[in-house]
């Protein structure tokens, strides 16, 4: 029994995650035209190319920008919802967040069309924070309900100011989390297509851009061979840094 | 913390929380508002029917990827639930790895796969079966299946928490106490994974609706949806246009989440009456 | 301890605070074409695919090494966007590739800019191809496409057959533009080239919908999409670019094509009317019509030159490909672009709730 549903987990998992772990085989493909008939590096190759290059420094640029932003200003804004700031604020804030999280991207693209027109990467600097906000206020409200405020109170008795005991207490307890948010900040900055592609200028090109403009009209399998070197290490990154849930206890 | 109380009142707690009010409001809040001004530029016409009619079709095909996420999701969880911690740990990351890859990737893997050249068809044709997943390119089930390889791994961290913290205790009574295990599943373990299927739900409602890429690729004449319409506004410059359907756009996910939020409120009323109840007798 | 640790966390958060300021600073490079000063960065708009390799080839980069000007690429967007460019007083692209009906409709309404004299000077151009607001480059052909590997036995096929669902089983593809789809259903239903314009909207649009009950349909809006599709059988049969599908012979792959009932139109080069960098974009576009440089496109890829002088460049069996060439062009049908630039915008809404199952 237990075997039978070994299998099918991992069968069932399998298939929902194949369209994503198909960019292996596409990555070593040996024509544009899709034939997997042999094995070629030229995919590899064609990822040096400036066109990509520019396009893979912008994504990097932008998405470390835009989530140790983010970062910088959850942090605090979670800390004060944690430390008896105004409840207001903080339920303010948490619609907020779970705003950006769930409205449709491009509704918001239409918004910012109108207010920049077509723009540079400083645009998609503010709209990149703006949508990985969410990743580490959520993470950080959601652990330190969870934390007992023992530490804080202790802190506080010997003297600490409240900021003081944000540095010293309250990230060092949730490294974890913030983490984990900066972690799916970065993706979120990563994979924004929509805004690059309806709200860049044609000279502004991100990775994410890239590959959708390439992978649909012209089936550059480039883009198979930057994801087959990234996916791996970003998704590694982020299940250790989720961790496993496990029955024995929280998660890891 | 009484001693920071006082410091909580003080101008310099604004700060904590400023620069993430200024963020949002800059970020999220102005374009927004912009968004309801545009409306007014093309003097108030709209293709009504054809915003209706796609809104539509959104809708459904949201709710039918979540339903099918979520019950997957939730399978899974249950499946693995007191296997070998290797199998579970394999599984949850075959799971989350496709969010390290870029969405129009996966996108196009998912076309990859149906497509008549493509592995599927190979090895159905090495077993001697006929297959033609590539009839379903450019359909709404190619879509739907899109947009839940696109939704399932968010759902799945979800589902495989609450799973965890089932308690074992009650089921076990149950099953001793001779239950049948559909019994179990359905008046025991569904009602306390409850609040997370619900959650699962609704955020895969939200991330398949505000969806542009997969649709965009996997999805033919028949299923235009909502963001699609706006993303072929935009491109054609038809910005009033555009304006009118994103503000409708809004309007899905919001009475979902509201709705949510509604019955979360009611689902607490109801447990605290009941306890409130016991605790009584 | 409390205060040592927090002025590490002090120096840390000033590390960051720089550090996102220098990401913000270095995102500079992609400011818009319309804002930079220098006249030595051209934007180009294009067709992508087989089509944009062969023009950089034989006009980009031959024009960089020549002028010093880069080039920076871009697609052709929809054409609405150029009446956005002109509303808004900026564009973000300085030469767009177009079809023939944009430029006149375009050119009325004032969303292009006028071109000097000196561009077409001393080149003898197709009559047809020269204009106050854009000058044609090479003239293609929109034909129907299928896969002959996976149908060795379709031959010669044409709308009439393309509509037949019983026999010619498999999705359809079209192009996500009513100019040509439209007359390919009213041909497909029997009416003759020469009666075809003034066209029949309404009842084009009804067999456009008969066809979608029958069968599944898929819009292209990139010329690389049809050949993809055909190759990875997601459509059976579709219109396509003459010079896509050539491209892909070339590399091998069995697809055919039929020139009978296919529609023959001129590709130009036009500059939006609020580009900053003009004087340049004038002198890419002179450079492109001249004869040698055509004749190299012509070589690359099978569109007609509009450079005369560039057909006695080139051999017999590049010509032979070339839509222009006597025994092809007797089989293709002209489109009506002043039919289509006068109608083209009363078509559009219908195409759009066409486009969603609302279509009569």
């Amino acid at each position: 029994m237990r075997s039978v549903r070994t299998a099918v987990a991992i069968v069932v998992a399998g298939a929902l995650a194949a369209p994503a772990v198909a960019v292996f085989p596409l990555a070593v493909s040996t024509s544009r035209f899709l034939d997997i008939a042999g094995f070629s590096g030229r995919w590899f190759a064609s990822a040096a190319e400036p066109f990509w290059l520019k396009s893979i420094e912008l994504s990097i640029v932008l998405g470390i920008g835009a989530a140790t932003a983010a970062c910088v200003i959850a942090v605090p804004a979670a800390y004060a919802a944690a430390t008896g700031g105004s409840a207001r604020t903080t339920k303010c804030l948490d619609g907020l967040a779970v705003a950006t999280l769930v409205m449709p991207v491009i509704a918001l693209a239409v918004g910012y069309f109108r207010m920049f027109g077509e723009s540079d990467a400083r645009v998609l600097f503010l709209a990149d924070t703006t949508l990985c906000f969410a990743m580490p206020y959520l993470s950080l409200r959601m652990a330190s309900a969870r934390l007992s405020d023992a530490q804080l109170q202790a802190a506080e008795l010997l003297g600490a100011t409240r900021l003081g005991a944000m540095f010293a207490i309250w990230i060092p307890n949730l490294w974890r989390p913030l983490a984990l948010g900066w972690v799916l900040a970065f993706l979120t900055s990563w994979d924004e297509t929509v805004l690059s592609v309806f709200v860049a200028a044609p000279g502004t090109t991100t990775l994410a851009r890239a590959i959708w403009e390439t992978m649909q009209r012209e089936r550059d399998l480039t883009a198979a061979a930057i994801n087959a070197l990234s996916a791996p290490l970003l998704s590694t990154l982020l299940v250790v840094l989720l961790g496993v849930p496990s029955s024995r206890g929280s998660a890891r | 913390m009484e001693g920071w109380s006082r410091e909580v009142k003080s101008v310099r707690h604004l700060a904590y929380t400023a620069p993430a009010l200024v963020l949002l409001a800059v970020g999220f809040g102005w374009p927004l508002v912009l968004l309801v001004v545009g409306l007014g530029s093309n003097g108030f016409t709209f293709p009504a029917r054809l915003i209706v009619r796609v809104e539509m079709t959104t809708i459904e095909l949201a709710i039918t990827v979540s339903v099918a996420a979520t019950a997957l999701a939730t399978a899974l969880a249950l499946v693995v639930r007191n296997l070998n911690e290797w199998v579970r740990r394999t599984v949850f990351f075959l799971c989350l790895f496709p969010m390290g890859v870029n969405i129009a990737f996966r996108v196009f893997g998912v076309q990859y796969l149906l497509s008549p050249e493509g592995p599927l068809v190979a090895t159905a044709e090495a077993l001697n079966l006929s297959l033609n997943p590539g009839a379903l390119l450019f359909t709404r089930t190619a879509t739907t299946i899109g947009l839940i390889h696109w939704t399932f791994p968010v759902v799945v961290p979800l589902m495989f928490v609450a799973a965890t913290r089932l308690d074992e205790a009650t089921e076990h009574a149950a099953l001793l106490l001779g239950a049948p295990q559909r019994a179990v599943v359905f008046r025991v373990i569904l009602p306390q994974l409850g609040p997370a299927i619900a959650t699962s739900f609704t955020l895969s409602f939200c991330l398949a609706y505000g969806s542009f890429i997969t649709p965009a690729a996997l999805g033919g004449i028949n299923d235009v949806t909502i963001t699609r319409l706006i993303g072929s506004f935009l491109a054609d410059g038809r910005g009033a246009d555009a304006s009118a359907a994103a503000v409708v756009a809004l309007l899905g996910p919001t009475v979902f989440v509201l709705l949510f939020w509604l019955a979360l409120r009611a689902a607490r009323m109801s447990t605290m009456s009941t306890r409130h109840l016991s605790a009584e007798r | 301890m409390f205060k040592t640790i927090r002025t590490l966390a002090r120096i840390l958060f000033a590390l960051l605070v720089v550090s996102v300021a220098i990401g913000i600073a270095g995102c500079g490079p992609g400011t818009p074409a319309s804002k930079t000063a220098f006249d030595n960065v051209l934007t180009i708009g294009s067709w992508g695919g087989a089509y944009q390799e062969a023009q950089r080839k034989a006009f980009f980069e031959p024009f960089t090494k020549e002028t010093g000007i880069k080039i920076v690429e871009t697609s052709t967007p929809d054409y609405g966007k150029f009446y956005e460019w002109q509303k808004g007083g900026t564009t973000s692209v300085d030469v767009v590739d177009v079809e023939t009906y944009f430029v006149f409709q375009a050119g009325r309404k004032g969303a292009l800019r006028r071109l000097s004299k000196d561009v077409s000077a001393d080149k003898t151009l197709m009559s047809g191809g020269v204009n106050d607001y854009g000058l044609a480059s090479c003239a293609y052909a929109d034909v129907i496409a299928w896969n002959s590997g996976r149908h060795p036995d379709w031959r010669g096929l044409t709308w009439a057959d393309f509509w037949n669902t019983a026999q010619f089983k498999g999705a359809r593809g079209l192009r996500d533009l009513p100019a040509s789809t439209l007359e390919a259903a009213l041909l497909a239903k029997g009416v003759s080239p020469s009666r075809l314009y003034p066209l029949d909207v309404s009842s084009a649009f009804a067999a456009l919908t008969d066809l979608r009950k029958r069968e599944r349909i898929a819009l292209w809006s990139g010329g690389s999409q049809p050949i993809e599709w055909l190759l990875n059988g997601s459509v059976e049969l579709t219109s396509a670019w003459n010079g896509r599908v050539y491209d892909a012979q070339k590399e091998g792959k069995q697809l055919a094509m039929t020139f009978d009932g296919g529609m023959l139109d001129w590709l130009w080069w036009v500059i939006p009317v609020n580009s900053l960098h003009s004087a340049a974009a004038e002198r890419f576009i002179e450079f492109t019509l001249r004869a040698d440089r055509q004749a190299a496109l012509a070589r690359l890829i099978p569109y007609g030159p509009a450079n005369q002088d560039a057909l006695k460049l080139l051999d017999e069996a590049t010509l032979s490909h070339l839509p222009t060439s006597p025994t092809i062009l007797a089989k293709l049908i002209q489109r009506d672009n002043n039919w289509w630039a006068e109608h083209d915008e009363q078509v559009q809404p219908q195409w759009r709730e066409w486009k969603v199952g609302l279509g009569k």
